[in-house]
């Protein structure tokens, strides 16, 4: 097992040299650089070359993907060219509010959509199952825009139970208990907002898991011993049906730190994804290459959880 | 005579909903098991024969129903029994093994895990004498490793020993029937012979009677002290087993065991009996075989014969065999062997 995950890790390498790589392509692939529509067009095209030059614009790409990967394998990120800000720094007061978001939305979305799912699969066609899949086709067609417009629309401003923006109330020095309530009731909207679309992806996914898994023979054996509806439920299918929510899980895991640059954006939340698009509208170069890559790796080693998760999970998947 | 009969089904009709409406798969289905016998229910697939069993068992798929008639097992009738009664009779009284040693096992359950379930539900056992118990029947069963197969899991065993597995499971209650649904279909030939052997020791050892259902007339010569056969969920024949191969009478079973191929005859091609099983929803007006029978009359399209006595409590759904023991109506049908 442990000789699996060293050489998972040894695999990952290349391949993150490789995202790197195209990474950094598609960076430069982009019209225009960090200086376009920055400066004044009846400027000195001398000093605007002279600029280029300062930030090594003017080297050849290769060049400068060495000049790039050397640093950032020593740990330096570099500066933001339009917030003159060390990039780790910018990142580091982020990724906590990412992090903290995506976490509450999954569990959110775990709490919900697994009961409902089972609940769905235990009467299939009926019409409370029918009822649920017709909500969960809408929570898959409504964007992401529209429902959180809504959500601050009735939560926020028609009930007001919830702010609509930032993640703590403003010029209130909360500690403690206090502090933690007013994160929570700052996140729970835009967690919500967020996790509805993938409680009802989930809850689609786990009804149909739950399904297959019931007409499996095994469950047919089970039922030949005499253990009852409950018994076989919790021991037979939920065992089975469940283990595939592991892969689904890793790639959450991956998503964890990417953000959503939607739901960030309208509620106003600092987040990596909000900082990200910004970067991207701005061609912040070392923004963009810094963040895109912690999201390659976070998505390499939620893939490795997964895979070890599984192990540990299924008996049928051995890694030595 | 009663007393010894450990289950009888009176005129069991079990029906399908379906899209396109009520579907009959079991159709008036009346048998009887003998305490310490081996009944083998034969036919092709699609006659009725596994949801007869799966009837009896209760554990018909959702949109099955027992339409209609009874199941007398140790003076209960099985279908009046609610589902918290019939789950003791579940794997108590009556255990089933089936056809797919592959998949009817539990993949992420040990054996011991699945075994041990049984009898921690019914015999409240503590946990170390149901793991004992458990142990002893994997080496009755013939594991020599038994100790190391309970912490195993199916994928580990090949398809032989689950069924193995399977089968120590469904007599770790000791059960008074146990029900065999195509136990050896998906095995290989050397392995059917020695799962078959297995089942006919512990047979004896626990004083089991057998209800086997199979398509495959070697495992009823066998296996069988009796036999029923059905064809589109109506019984056509009944007799013990050694009548049956000597004096096949349904023109059907006359067909099943002309079809099997014979070591004794140069045949360039096996026989098969023309034409195809009716689809249950077909409604028939006549015998259901008869468009398939090379013996049917124009009576056999109108009227439906009903079950008739030859000697011994041989039984067949034939008009040839309507004026009593062995004489044919019909001068045409003399031919038959």
């Amino acid at each position: 097992m442990s000789q699996y995950i060293v050489r998972r890790f040894l695999i990952s390498i290349p391949v993150i040299i490789l995202i790197s790589v195209i990474l950094f392509s598609l960076v430069q692939l982009a019209p225009g650089d960090a200086f376009s529509g920055q400066f004044d067009p009846n400027i000195d095209a001398s000093y605007y070359e002279k600029m280029r030059k300062d930030f090594g614009f003017d080297k050849p790409p290769v060049e400068q993907y060495f000049m790039w990967a050397s640093n950032f394998i020593q740990g330096d990120f570099g500066i933001s060219f339009r917030h003159k800000v060390e990039v780790s720094e910018m990142i580091g007061n982020r990724i906590g509010n990412t992090f903290f978001l995506a976490i509450t939305a999954m569990i959110i979305t775990y709490i919900l959509a697994i009961p409902i799912g089972i609940f769905s699969a235990e009467r299939p066609y009926s019409k409370i199952d029918y009822t649920i899949t017709g909500i969960s086709f809408v929570g898959l067609s409504i964007p992401t825009f529209y429902g959180a417009l809504i959500a601050i629309y009735l939560f926020s401003f028609y009930l007001g139970w919830f702010p609509y923006s930032g993640t703590e109330t403003v010029g209130n020095d909360y500690t403690g208990m206090a502090y933690i309530l007013d994160k929570l009731h700052h996140v729970l909207l835009p967690a919500f907002t967020l996790a509805f679309l993938s409680i009802a992806a989930y809850t689609r996914y786990i009804r149909a898991s739950v399904l297959d898994a019931k007409q499996q023979d095994f469950v047919r054996t089970a039922f030949a011993k005499g253990l009852d509806q409950k018994v076989v439920l919790r021991k037979h299918v939920l065992r089975n049906a469940l283990l595939p929510l592991i892969t689904l899980f890793g790639l959450d895991l991956g998503l964890l730190v990417s953000g959503a640059i939607i739901t960030e954006s309208i509620f106003s939340w600092p987040g990596l994804g909000r900082l990200l698009y910004e970067a991207t509208i701005n061609r912040d170069y070392p923004i963009l290459m810094a963040g895109y890559m912690i999201i390659a790796i976070f998505v390499l080693i939620g893939n490795l959880i997964a895979d070890i998760l599984y192990s540990v999970a299924d008996p049928r998947i051995r890694y030595d | 005579m009663i007393d010894e009969k450990l289950l009888i089904i009176n005129d069991l009709k079990t029906a399908f909903s379906t899209s396109m409406g009520s579907v009959t798969v079991v159709d008036d289905v009346s048998l009887y098991i003998k305490k310490k016998e081996t009944l083998a229910l034969v036919g092709e697939s699609g006659c009725g024969k596994s949801m007869t069993s799966l009837s009896i068992m209760q554990l018909l798929p959702v949109n099955g129903k027992i339409m209609n008639g009874e199941i007398i097992f140790n003076n209960h009738n099985l279908v009046e029994l609610s589902d918290k009664e019939m789950s003791k009779v579940r794997g108590n009284d009556i255990a089933m093994i089936f056809q797919e040693p592959m998949t009817s096992l539990n993949p992420v359950l040990t054996i011991g895990d699945q075994i041990t379930e049984g009898l921690l539900l019914h015999r409240k056992l503590s946990k170390k004498e149901a793991k004992d118990r458990a142990v002893a029947l994997l080496k009755l069963v013939g594991f020599s490793r038994a100790v190391e197969v309970m912490k195993e899991y199916p994928h580990q065993l090949s398809g032989g020993m689950r069924q193995r597995v399977m089968i120590a499971m469904a007599m770790s209650v000791d059960p008074s029937l146990l029900i065999a649904d195509e136990p050896t279909t998906a095995l290989d030939v050397t392995i059917q012979a020695q799962i078959l052997e297995l089942m006919q020791e512990l047979k004896e050892k626990f004083d089991t009677s057998i209800l086997l259902i199979t398509h495959d007339l070697g495992v009823v010569a066998e296996m069988a002290d009796r036999v029923v056969v059905m064809y589109a969920g109506e019984v056509v024949e009944e007799a013990d087993a050694l009548s049956l191969f000597e004096d096949p009478s349904h023109p059907y079973t006359q067909g099943l065991i002309k079809s099997v191929p014979s070591l004794d005859v140069q045949q360039e091609r096996l026989y098969s009996i023309p034409g195809t099983v009716p689809a249950p929803n077909e409604v028939t007006v006549g015998c259901r075989f008869a468009p398939r029978c090379a013996q049917a009359w124009e009576r056999c399209s109108k009227e439906k014969p009903s079950l008739y006595q030859r000697k011994n409590g041989h039984q067949v759904r034939c008009f040839l065999y309507e004026l009593g023991e062995g004489t044919n109506y019909n001068e045409s049908g003399a031919t038959h062997s």
